[in-house]
Protein backbone atom coordinates (compact mmCIF):
# COMPACT_ATOMS: atom_id res chain seq x y z
CA UNK A 1 0.00 0.00 0.00
CA UNK A 2 1.42 3.25 -0.66
CA UNK A 3 1.49 6.41 1.01
CA UNK A 4 -0.79 7.80 -1.10
CA UNK A 5 -3.58 5.57 -0.74
CA UNK A 6 -3.04 4.77 2.96
CA UNK A 7 -4.30 8.35 3.44
CA UNK A 8 -6.95 8.27 1.60
CA UNK A 9 -8.03 5.64 3.56
CA UNK A 10 -8.07 7.35 6.60
CA UNK A 11 -9.53 10.89 5.16
CA UNK A 12 -12.85 8.73 5.36
CA UNK A 13 -12.87 8.81 9.18
CA UNK A 14 -14.86 11.58 10.39
CA UNK A 15 -13.41 14.63 10.24
CA UNK A 16 -13.53 15.95 14.28
CA UNK A 17 -12.46 19.68 12.66
CA UNK A 18 -15.66 19.82 10.68
CA UNK A 19 -19.07 20.62 12.62
CA UNK A 20 -21.51 18.47 11.60
CA UNK A 21 -22.43 16.35 8.73
CA UNK A 22 -26.29 16.75 9.75
CA UNK A 23 -26.15 20.80 9.11
CA UNK A 24 -24.12 21.22 6.28
CA UNK A 25 -22.79 19.85 2.58
CA UNK A 26 -19.82 21.24 1.28
CA UNK A 27 -19.96 18.57 -2.45
CA UNK A 28 -16.82 17.84 -3.00
CA UNK A 29 -17.27 18.24 -6.88
CA UNK A 30 -16.53 21.91 -5.58
CA UNK A 31 -20.46 23.10 -6.23
CA UNK A 32 -21.56 25.69 -3.49
CA UNK A 33 -22.01 24.18 0.16
CA UNK A 34 -25.56 23.83 1.30
CA UNK A 35 -27.57 23.86 4.08
CA UNK A 36 -29.49 20.50 4.80
CA UNK A 37 -33.28 21.00 5.98
CA UNK A 38 -35.41 18.38 6.32
CA UNK A 39 -38.66 17.95 5.27
CA UNK A 40 -41.52 15.61 7.28
CA UNK A 41 -42.84 13.07 5.14
CA UNK A 42 -46.34 13.11 7.01
CA UNK A 43 -47.02 16.41 7.39
CA UNK A 44 -44.93 18.59 5.26
CA UNK A 45 -43.15 20.72 8.04
CA UNK A 46 -39.76 21.81 6.93
CA UNK A 47 -37.13 21.43 9.66
CA UNK A 48 -33.15 22.61 10.67
CA UNK A 49 -31.45 21.01 11.63
CA UNK A 50 -32.43 17.67 11.45
CA UNK A 51 -33.98 16.31 14.22
CA UNK A 52 -35.32 12.40 15.03
CA UNK A 53 -39.00 13.10 15.25
CA UNK A 54 -41.00 15.85 13.61
CA UNK A 55 -42.30 18.01 16.55
CA UNK A 56 -45.73 18.85 14.67
CA UNK A 57 -47.11 15.58 14.10
CA UNK A 58 -44.76 12.92 15.54
CA UNK A 59 -43.76 11.49 12.84
CA UNK A 60 -40.13 9.87 11.97
CA UNK A 61 -39.67 9.85 7.90
CA UNK A 62 -38.15 13.06 6.96
CA UNK A 63 -36.24 13.63 3.61
CA UNK A 64 -33.35 16.09 3.00
CA UNK A 65 -34.05 19.25 0.94
CA UNK A 66 -31.21 21.44 0.57
CA UNK A 67 -32.14 24.97 1.37
CA UNK A 68 -31.26 28.03 0.12
CA UNK A 69 -28.36 30.15 0.31
CA UNK A 70 -29.49 33.60 0.96
CA UNK A 71 -31.72 35.19 3.26
CA UNK A 72 -32.33 38.43 5.54
CA UNK A 73 -30.45 39.18 8.76
CA UNK A 74 -33.43 39.23 11.39
CA UNK A 75 -31.06 40.65 13.89
CA UNK A 76 -27.73 40.44 15.35
CA UNK A 77 -25.63 41.00 18.24
CA UNK A 78 -21.64 41.85 18.73
CA UNK A 79 -20.21 40.18 20.83
CA UNK A 80 -17.78 41.48 23.08
CA UNK A 81 -18.02 39.43 26.26
CA UNK A 82 -17.99 35.43 24.64
CA UNK A 83 -18.35 31.95 25.28
CA UNK A 84 -15.33 30.88 27.50
CA UNK A 85 -12.67 29.90 25.42
CA UNK A 86 -14.22 32.00 22.50
CA UNK A 87 -11.83 34.55 21.01
CA UNK A 88 -13.92 38.00 20.60
CA UNK A 89 -15.24 39.88 19.38
CA UNK A 90 -17.42 38.04 17.11
CA UNK A 91 -20.67 38.12 15.40
CA UNK A 92 -23.84 36.41 15.87
CA UNK A 93 -27.35 36.69 13.77
CA UNK A 94 -30.78 34.98 13.36
CA UNK A 95 -31.02 34.65 9.14
CA UNK A 96 -34.29 34.23 7.86
CA UNK A 97 -34.77 31.72 4.89
CA UNK A 98 -37.37 31.98 1.75
CA UNK A 99 -38.43 29.03 3.06
CA UNK A 100 -39.59 30.51 5.71
CA UNK A 101 -36.61 29.43 8.13
CA UNK A 102 -34.82 31.12 10.57
CA UNK A 103 -31.23 29.82 11.26
CA UNK A 104 -29.00 30.77 14.17
CA UNK A 105 -25.51 31.57 12.63
CA UNK A 106 -21.85 33.07 13.18
CA UNK A 107 -21.58 36.29 11.14
CA UNK A 108 -18.78 36.75 8.94
CA UNK A 109 -17.64 40.78 8.64
CA UNK A 110 -16.54 43.26 11.19
CA UNK A 111 -18.56 44.60 14.18
CA UNK A 112 -20.62 47.07 13.92
CA UNK A 113 -20.81 46.74 10.10
CA UNK A 114 -24.48 44.71 10.19
CA UNK A 115 -27.96 46.08 10.26
CA UNK A 116 -31.26 44.32 10.51
CA UNK A 117 -32.58 43.15 6.79
CA UNK A 118 -29.71 42.68 5.34
CA UNK A 119 -29.28 40.26 2.83
CA UNK A 120 -26.90 37.76 3.74
CA UNK A 121 -25.25 34.54 1.91
CA UNK A 122 -23.75 31.24 3.15
CA UNK A 123 -20.41 31.06 3.88
CA UNK A 124 -18.09 28.07 5.24
CA UNK A 125 -15.70 28.95 7.39
CA UNK A 126 -14.14 28.11 11.38
CA UNK A 127 -16.65 28.74 14.49
CA UNK A 128 -14.20 28.22 16.80
CA UNK A 129 -11.38 25.97 18.03
CA UNK A 130 -11.31 22.49 19.24
CA UNK A 131 -9.74 21.16 22.70
CA UNK A 132 -6.34 20.97 20.11
CA UNK A 133 -6.43 24.23 19.49
CA UNK A 134 -7.61 23.36 15.61
CA UNK A 135 -10.46 25.14 13.93
CA UNK A 136 -13.87 23.97 13.48
CA UNK A 137 -15.26 24.79 10.57
CA UNK A 138 -18.93 24.62 9.66
CA UNK A 139 -21.63 27.31 8.07
CA UNK A 140 -21.90 31.26 8.67
CA UNK A 141 -22.93 33.51 7.13
CA UNK A 142 -22.16 37.12 5.53
CA UNK A 143 -22.92 39.98 3.85
CA UNK A 144 -24.10 39.55 -0.12
CA UNK A 145 -20.90 41.04 -2.13
CA UNK A 146 -21.23 43.59 -4.45
CA UNK B 1 -55.05 30.97 37.25
CA UNK B 2 -57.46 29.65 39.60
CA UNK B 3 -55.38 28.24 42.82
CA UNK B 4 -56.74 24.71 44.71
CA UNK B 5 -56.83 26.93 47.85
CA UNK B 6 -55.89 30.58 49.11
CA UNK B 7 -51.33 30.71 49.16
CA UNK B 8 -49.93 33.71 51.35
CA UNK B 9 -46.79 34.65 51.18
CA UNK B 10 -45.47 34.63 54.73
CA UNK B 11 -41.78 36.42 54.32
CA UNK B 12 -39.13 37.59 51.96
CA UNK B 13 -35.98 38.02 52.08
CA UNK B 14 -32.92 38.81 49.54
CA UNK B 15 -29.37 39.55 49.76
CA UNK B 16 -28.10 42.78 48.30
CA UNK B 17 -26.73 42.76 44.59
CA UNK B 18 -22.89 43.10 44.13
CA UNK B 19 -19.97 40.82 43.42
CA UNK B 20 -20.01 38.65 46.44
CA UNK B 21 -17.04 36.95 47.99
CA UNK B 22 -19.61 34.74 49.70
CA UNK B 23 -20.59 31.30 47.28
CA UNK B 24 -24.09 31.03 46.15
CA UNK B 25 -24.95 29.06 49.45
CA UNK B 26 -23.69 31.37 51.91
CA UNK B 27 -26.19 33.57 49.79
CA UNK B 28 -28.94 31.46 48.93
CA UNK B 29 -28.66 30.41 53.05
CA UNK B 30 -29.16 34.36 54.03
CA UNK B 31 -32.05 34.87 51.50
CA UNK B 32 -33.81 32.05 52.93
CA UNK B 33 -33.34 32.76 56.56
CA UNK B 34 -34.35 36.15 55.83
CA UNK B 35 -37.46 35.36 54.64
CA UNK B 36 -37.69 32.80 57.56
CA UNK B 37 -37.60 35.91 60.35
CA UNK B 38 -39.63 37.99 58.23
CA UNK B 39 -42.40 35.40 58.94
CA UNK B 40 -43.48 33.57 62.13
CA UNK B 41 -41.76 30.35 60.81
CA UNK B 42 -39.50 29.32 64.34
CA UNK B 43 -38.36 25.91 63.69
CA UNK B 44 -36.90 24.07 61.03
CA UNK B 45 -39.59 21.41 60.90
CA UNK B 46 -42.05 23.75 60.27
CA UNK B 47 -41.07 24.04 56.22
CA UNK B 48 -42.27 20.73 54.38
CA UNK B 49 -40.37 21.19 51.22
CA UNK B 50 -38.03 23.30 49.64
CA UNK B 51 -37.50 24.33 45.72
CA UNK B 52 -34.19 25.88 44.74
CA UNK B 53 -33.38 27.55 41.35
CA UNK B 54 -29.39 27.52 40.68
CA UNK B 55 -27.93 27.19 37.15
CA UNK B 56 -24.63 26.79 37.09
CA UNK B 57 -23.14 24.69 40.60
CA UNK B 58 -23.60 21.44 39.76
CA UNK B 59 -24.78 18.62 41.93
CA UNK B 60 -26.82 19.19 44.95
CA UNK B 61 -27.01 22.59 45.47
CA UNK B 62 -30.42 22.86 47.23
CA UNK B 63 -29.23 20.42 49.46
CA UNK B 64 -26.32 22.57 50.33
CA UNK B 65 -28.23 25.70 51.31
CA UNK B 66 -30.14 24.37 53.39
CA UNK B 67 -28.22 21.40 55.73
CA UNK B 68 -27.40 24.07 57.79
CA UNK B 69 -30.46 25.38 58.75
CA UNK B 70 -31.34 22.03 60.02
CA UNK B 71 -34.07 20.73 56.93
CA UNK B 72 -31.98 18.12 55.65
CA UNK B 73 -33.65 14.50 55.92
CA UNK B 74 -37.07 16.56 57.36
CA UNK B 75 -38.05 18.06 54.20
CA UNK B 76 -37.83 17.26 50.44
CA UNK B 77 -35.56 19.21 48.85
CA UNK B 78 -35.51 19.88 44.90
CA UNK B 79 -33.85 21.74 42.35
CA UNK B 80 -34.37 23.50 39.69
CA UNK B 81 -32.67 24.83 36.91
CA UNK B 82 -34.36 27.03 33.97
CA UNK B 83 -31.31 29.81 33.59
CA UNK B 84 -32.15 33.07 34.59
CA UNK B 85 -35.81 32.05 35.64
CA UNK B 86 -34.22 28.87 37.84
CA UNK B 87 -35.15 31.38 41.03
CA UNK B 88 -38.82 32.10 39.98
CA UNK B 89 -39.59 28.38 38.92
CA UNK B 90 -38.54 27.49 42.60
CA UNK B 91 -40.95 29.82 44.16
CA UNK B 92 -43.62 28.88 41.83
CA UNK B 93 -43.47 25.31 42.58
CA UNK B 94 -43.56 26.55 46.63
CA UNK B 95 -46.81 27.86 45.38
CA UNK B 96 -48.07 24.80 44.07
CA UNK B 97 -47.20 22.49 46.97
CA UNK B 98 -49.40 24.83 49.15
CA UNK B 99 -51.77 25.63 46.42
CA UNK B 100 -52.50 21.79 46.07
CA UNK B 101 -52.52 21.42 49.68
CA UNK B 102 -49.61 19.14 49.75
CA UNK B 103 -47.64 21.35 52.23
CA UNK B 104 -48.99 23.69 54.65
CA UNK B 105 -45.33 25.67 54.31
CA UNK B 106 -43.03 25.62 51.58
CA UNK B 107 -40.11 27.71 50.46
CA UNK B 108 -38.50 28.76 46.95
CA UNK B 109 -34.99 30.06 46.72
CA UNK B 110 -32.93 31.40 43.74
CA UNK B 111 -28.89 31.23 44.30
CA UNK B 112 -26.48 32.38 42.28
CA UNK B 113 -22.80 34.07 42.27
CA UNK B 114 -21.59 34.98 38.83
CA UNK B 115 -18.60 36.46 40.42
CA UNK B 116 -17.00 33.26 41.72
CA UNK B 117 -17.56 31.05 38.37
CA UNK B 118 -14.72 29.50 36.93
CA UNK B 119 -16.36 31.11 33.72
CA UNK B 120 -16.51 34.63 35.30
CA UNK B 121 -15.52 37.00 32.79
CA UNK B 122 -17.48 35.25 29.78
CA UNK B 123 -21.10 35.24 28.95
CA UNK B 124 -23.17 31.61 29.54
CA UNK B 125 -24.02 29.30 26.69
CA UNK B 126 -27.19 27.69 26.45
CA UNK B 127 -27.10 23.83 26.46
CA UNK B 128 -23.52 23.15 26.09
CA UNK B 129 -23.71 21.02 23.05
CA UNK B 130 -26.54 22.72 21.50
CA UNK B 131 -26.02 23.84 18.10
CA UNK B 132 -26.69 27.20 18.60
CA UNK B 133 -24.16 27.17 21.43
CA UNK B 134 -21.40 25.61 19.23
CA UNK B 135 -21.99 28.68 16.66
CA UNK B 136 -21.49 30.72 19.66
CA UNK B 137 -25.16 31.90 21.54
CA UNK B 138 -24.78 33.43 24.65
CA UNK B 139 -27.66 34.07 26.61
CA UNK B 140 -26.89 37.72 26.90
CA UNK B 141 -26.45 37.93 23.01
CA UNK B 142 -29.50 36.28 22.44
CA UNK B 143 -31.67 39.23 24.39
CA UNK B 144 -29.77 41.77 22.57
CA UNK B 145 -30.83 40.63 19.13
CA UNK B 146 -34.08 40.78 20.44
CA UNK B 147 -33.63 44.58 21.37
CA UNK B 148 -31.97 45.03 18.74
CA UNK B 149 -34.95 43.60 16.35
CA UNK B 150 -37.28 45.67 18.63
CA UNK B 151 -35.30 48.85 17.73
CA UNK B 152 -35.22 48.04 14.11
CA UNK B 153 -39.18 47.58 13.57
CA UNK B 154 -40.44 50.70 16.00
CA UNK B 155 -37.71 53.40 15.87
CA UNK B 156 -37.34 52.68 20.01
CA UNK B 157 -33.65 53.89 21.28
CA UNK B 158 -31.48 52.49 23.74
CA UNK B 159 -32.28 55.58 25.73
CA UNK B 160 -36.30 54.35 25.43
CA UNK B 161 -34.88 50.54 26.54
CA UNK B 162 -33.23 52.00 29.65
CA UNK B 163 -36.47 54.28 30.77
CA UNK B 164 -37.85 50.34 31.35
CA UNK B 165 -35.50 49.74 34.28
CA UNK B 166 -35.91 53.36 35.37
CA UNK B 167 -39.44 52.81 35.98
CA UNK B 168 -39.26 49.19 37.28
CA UNK B 169 -36.71 50.45 40.08
CA UNK B 170 -39.63 53.55 40.98
CA UNK B 171 -42.10 50.34 41.54
CA UNK B 172 -42.97 49.71 45.10
CA UNK B 173 -42.40 45.66 44.28
CA UNK B 174 -38.67 46.17 43.57
CA UNK B 175 -37.70 48.22 46.46
CA UNK B 176 -36.31 46.03 48.68
CA UNK B 177 -34.05 46.73 50.77
CA UNK B 178 -31.42 44.86 48.59
CA UNK B 179 -31.88 46.55 45.27
CA UNK B 180 -32.27 49.91 47.43
CA UNK B 181 -28.79 49.91 48.68
CA UNK B 182 -26.97 49.81 45.39
CA UNK B 183 -28.98 51.24 43.37
CA UNK B 184 -27.88 54.17 41.18
CA UNK B 185 -31.36 55.52 41.50
CA UNK B 186 -31.25 55.98 45.08
CA UNK B 187 -32.11 59.47 44.94
CA UNK B 188 -35.50 58.44 43.24
CA UNK B 189 -36.49 56.56 46.42
CA UNK B 190 -35.25 59.26 48.38
CA UNK B 191 -37.35 62.05 46.95
CA UNK B 192 -40.29 59.77 48.59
Amino acid sequence: MTAATEKKGKAKEPDITFFHPDLLEVPEDGSPPYLKGYRCRQCGQLDFPRLEICPNCWSEEFEMIPLSRRGKLYSYSDIYIGQSGMETPYVIGYIDLPENLRIFSMLEGEVGSFKCDEDVELTVGPIRMNRNGVPITSYKFKKVSG
Amino acid sequence: MKLERDVYIAGVGETVFGKHKEDFDVLGRRAAFQAIRDSNIDRPDMIQSAYVGNAHNGLVTGQTIFKDLGMLGRVPVINVESACSAGAMAVHLAIKDVACGLKEISIGVGAENHTLHRETGTAFPPAKGDIEAMHGAVMTGKYSMRATRFMHETGATIEDLAMVTVKNRRLPITRTPGLRARSPWKKWYNQE
